[in-house]
């Protein structure tokens, strides 16, 4: 047989096989292979759409201003402790209360904003996520201590987000709101009816 | 009757490749409309290489040839391809019917390929299958047979089925590549009436090519290939 | 010409033999490749649906997808259980909502058997926040008190006021029995399509009633405690496998996680559900990613086998072409007639394959639901399955222009008058 039929026959079933594993592999590539534990999400990298009426949200911005948890160890000196002392253990436990016990900002309430952070899935339909929490940093359930209360947002998305994976990074955007839980532990957080969810890009580094 | 020649060739000049000697070296062919040529000419003198250059699947390397006034070599290979599907019905010597199709499909072929032959068959709101009857009937295949597959038929049956086909739609030239020579001797001299007869009665050319001189007698004018062409005899293509 | 698709549809049929197989070949393959998808989809589908509205997932320390196999699923076995302290403290905690105890280990003919509290059936949902529904009956109240899942009653064809007994340990044979103390259905629940069908649940105190006068996994020789006489004992549940957890606020989870991971007592694990799900399909999907490569090349090799049938053709139909040029065929409608083919021969194929895989989700369904499970929906096609069928049938329209090619090119060459 001609050489250009064996060529195309091998063309042929190289296109077969490269298509369907390409399919195979992209349908489940994700972009979190990109991200390290503790990496954040920069705010600017996003392009600017003049017509949004998102205001971006940097994390910081969730905690209130006046809410400054070393300010109960400015007492502490250092220098004092011995090896191993146990008040510096704790001191790290009084830090981390506060740290879980961190206020929300009520002047955010209502704000519509957009914020980029990972997916913690909650709830899913149809291999989509229906109802998420959202953290500022990679790896927040799973080898790192949790974010405070205010750096989590429970996200209710408008549609659900499509073969959304635990850690995928997205830009949400939407309705803020401040909650104040009914327990007498002073918990609140932060929950955001979400408009849009989309994936998040990442600026092309020079 | 046309004055000019149905069928013209002039200083023509074929062959298969450049490294070849020309299998083909006619300086003039002629032949009128109504006539019954018979072209005879052993193996290898090149009368397939001939029938190819008149069916439009062959180009010269040099000359003109003309088929109702159209020049062939003018015109595109589609054009050429619309041309015979129009004007001119083939006949080959076996192996002359689509098996699978039935009798009435491989008589009605053409007129799938041809608007024009279609049109003929179809005029004065004939149906197609009442055409392909008459000419079934006229060419002596029972009603009984239609039905068959097609290889069921013998090769006499089949041939005159092959028949029926070239002529449905009434073209002008008929060209038949020793349709008799797979047929027993009785019954070729059978078969060459009925065909004849056909064209005799639309007034059809008809080319008829075989190296048996035996049938040479019932046709108009003979021409023998090896005279006219002045090109070394060799077997024919590689 | 449409002329030229009836020729190339009589020429199949008229090759039906041959063709048949190749078409038998591809409606295979084209089964398989939409039957693997299929499953994956419906498998990770029934795996999310299996429960909805629990924040924590506690169990002994072990790894998250294991703890999820074995408390969702009821697959595999916990390596430890936690003890009733334990489970008292994290229930207690503020920040929890409802907290329902699981204590898995026994079995009744090849089902789990789930000891629970009656809270189970209160905040236990599946799917989209759905909650458990009886079909008949209501809740255990006595102490050998059980309700079925909507499998267990239909394939051991139980009804209200049955009497079953439980075996030991999960497993389909050889099992040792509690004979002497059977329980009494007195409920059997709505179909879920959840692991809850396939289960048999009891309460706590019945599970440790049971195992009285057992010790180790065998019943303690001599020793027999007749079903009557079991109250007298303490029956308060001392341990159990794990625990399913709800919260007053969701976004709170990752303190009640850090809470449970670092508790001092024992050593536990708290998983998310979701997250627990994820590692799953991580875990699972270079297995789903190599069965997708390998029915992709089955289908290849379909149609490589058409596509060398149609061309071995080719050589005994010159003088068919050669017929077809002298009524006024063109080569290009040579090429059209032999890719044609080709090309209804795959879509046949798919079609076939679509048909097959129709009918064997309709007889094999219920076999994999009742043994595994796996609830497959039987429909007719999916748009990411009419996705799949469209490249099989375009790669199949590549390949059939080989042939297509070679014809065209013989055409040519052979003129009105082929050399055979």
């Amino acid at each position: 047989m001609k050489p250009i039929f064996v060529l195309l026959f091998f063309v042929t079933a190289g296109l077969i096989t490269g298509v369907s594993a390409s399919s195979a592999y992209a349908a489940d590539a994700s972009e979190k292979a990109d991200y390290r534990v503790g990496d954040h999400l920069s705010s600017s990298s996003s392009p600017a759409t003049a017509k949004t009426p998102y205001k971006e949200m940097k994390w910081e911005t969730l905690v209130p201003a006046d809410w400054d948890p070393s300010k109960a160890f400015k007492d502490l000196d250092m220098n004092a402790l011995n090896d191993a002392d146990p008040r510096a253990t704790k001191f790290l436990q009084r830090l981390r209360d506060e740290w879980n016990n961190a206020p929300v900002d009520p002047k955010l309430n209502g704000a519509r904003i957009r914020i980029p952070g990972f997916i913690v899935p909650l709830e899913s339909q149809h291999n989509d996520v229906t109802e998420f929490l959202l953290v500022p940093y990679f790896g927040a359930c799973i080898h790192v201590p949790p974010p405070p209360a205010n750096q989590i947002i429970h996200v209710f998305p408008a549609k659900p987000v499509k073969n959304g994976q635990t850690m995928d990074a997205v830009w949400v955007s939407g309705v803020l709101e401040t909650v104040r839980s009914d327990t007498n532990m002073g918990n609140s957080g932060y929950q955001l009816k979400a408009e849009m969810v989309t994936p998040y890009k990442p600026q092309r580094k020079k | 009757m046309l004055n000019t020649p149905i069928i013209q060739i002039d200083n023509l000049l074929f062959r298969w490749s450049a490294s070849h000697a020309p299998c083909l070296d006619l300086p003039h062919l002629e032949i009128n409309a109504g006539e019954r040529i018979f072209l005879h000419g052993p193996s290898g003198s090149g009368k397939s290489t001939l029938l190819g250059l008149l069916g439009g699947v062959l180009l010269p390397e040099r000359g003109a040839i003309e088929l109702l006034g159209t020049a062939l070599t003018k015109i595109d290979s589609a054009a050429r391809d619309r041309f015979r599907a129009d004007h001119v019905g083939f006949l080959f010597q076996q192996f002359n019917l689509i098996p699978y199709l039935s009798v009435f499909d491989n008589v009605l072929l053409p007129c799938h390929f041809s608007m024009r032959r279609r049109a003929r068959t179809t005029a004065g709101g004939k149906r197609l299958q009442d055409e392909a009857k008459r000419l079934l009937d006229h060419l002596d295949i029972e009603p009984a047979l239609r039905d068959r597959p097609v290889t069921q038929l013998s090769v006499g049956q089949q041939q005159r089925v092959a028949a029926a086909r070239a002529l449905i739609g009434q073209p002008e030239i008929v060209i038949a590549d020793e349709p008799t020579s797979s047929l027993d001797a009785d019954r070729q001299k059978a078969f060459l009436d009925l065909l004849l007869k056909e064209c005799g009665e639309v007034g059809t050319t008809l080319l008829f090519v075989s190296h048996d001189h035996r049938l040479a007698s019932s046709f108009s004018r003979e021409i023998a290939l090896q005279s006219v062409n002045q090109a070394p005899l060799d077997a024919e293509a590689a | 010409m449409r002329y030229l698709f009836t020729l190339a549809a009589r020429s199949a049929w008229n090759r039906r033999l041959t063709l048949g197989m190749t078409l038998i070949a591809i409606a295979l393959s084209v089964t398989l490749l939409l039957g693997v998808e299929r499953i994956r989809h419906d498998a990770r589908e029934g795996f999310a649906q299996s429960v909805s509205g629990t924040d924590l997932i506690v169990g002994a320390r072990t790894s998250p997808v294991q703890l999820m196999l074995y408390a969702v699923f009821r697959i595999g076995e916990a390596t430890n259980n936690i003890r009733w302290q334990t489970y008292q403290a994290v229930a207690g905690n503020p920040a929890v909502a409802w907290a329902i105890p699981l204590s898995l280990g026994d079995s009744h003919h090849g089902f789990a058997v789930l000891g629970t509290s009656p809270s189970y059936f209160d905040h236990f949902h599946y799917g989209q926040s759905q909650p458990l529904v009886f079909a008949s009956g209501k809740r255990f109240e006595g102490l050998f008190d059980a309700v079925l899942g909507a499998e267990v009653a239909e394939h051991l064809g139980y009804r209200l006021g049955d009497k079953i007994v439980l075996s030991h340990g999960m497993g389909d044979v050889g099992l040792a029995e509690h004979a002497d103390k059977p329980f009494v259905v007195t409920g059997i629940l709505a179909r879920t399509g959840t692991p809850v069908d396939r289960t048999v649940h009891v309460s706590l105190e019945a599970i440790q009633a049971i195992h009285l006068d057992w010790q180790g996994g065998a019943p303690i020789p001599g020793v027999s405690i007749p079903a009557q006489y079991v109250r007298k004992f303490d029956l308060s549940p001392k341990e159990i496998t794990a625990m399913l957890v709800g919260l007053k606020s969701r976004a709170g989870v990752f303190k009640m996680q850090r809470y449970v991971n670092e508790y001092g007592a024992e050593p536990l694990l708290a998983v998310l559900p979701g997250v627990a799900l994820s590692e799953l399909w991580q875990v699972v999907g270079v297995a789903e990613r190599t069965l997708l490569v390998v029915s992709t090349m089955v289908v290849a090799v379909g149609l490589c086998g058409l596509v060398a049938v149609i061309l071995a053709s080719l050589n005994e139909r010159r003088r068919e072409l050669a017929i077809l040029r002298s009524v006024g065929a063109r080569p290009s409608d040579v090429f059209l007639l032999l890719t044609t083919e080709g090309l209804v021969v795959t879509l046949l194929g798919a079609l076939l394959g679509v048909v097959l895989l129709t009918v064997l989700t309709v007889f094999v369904g219920p076999i994999a639901q009742a043994r595994y499970g796996l609830v497959i929906q039987p429909r007719f096609v999916s748009l990411d399955e009419l996705q799949l069928l469209g490249a099989v049938v375009s790669v199949g329209l590549i390949a059939s222009l080989m042939p297509g090619y070679r014809a065209y090119k013989l055409s040519l060459a052979d003129g009105l008058t082929p050399r055979i």
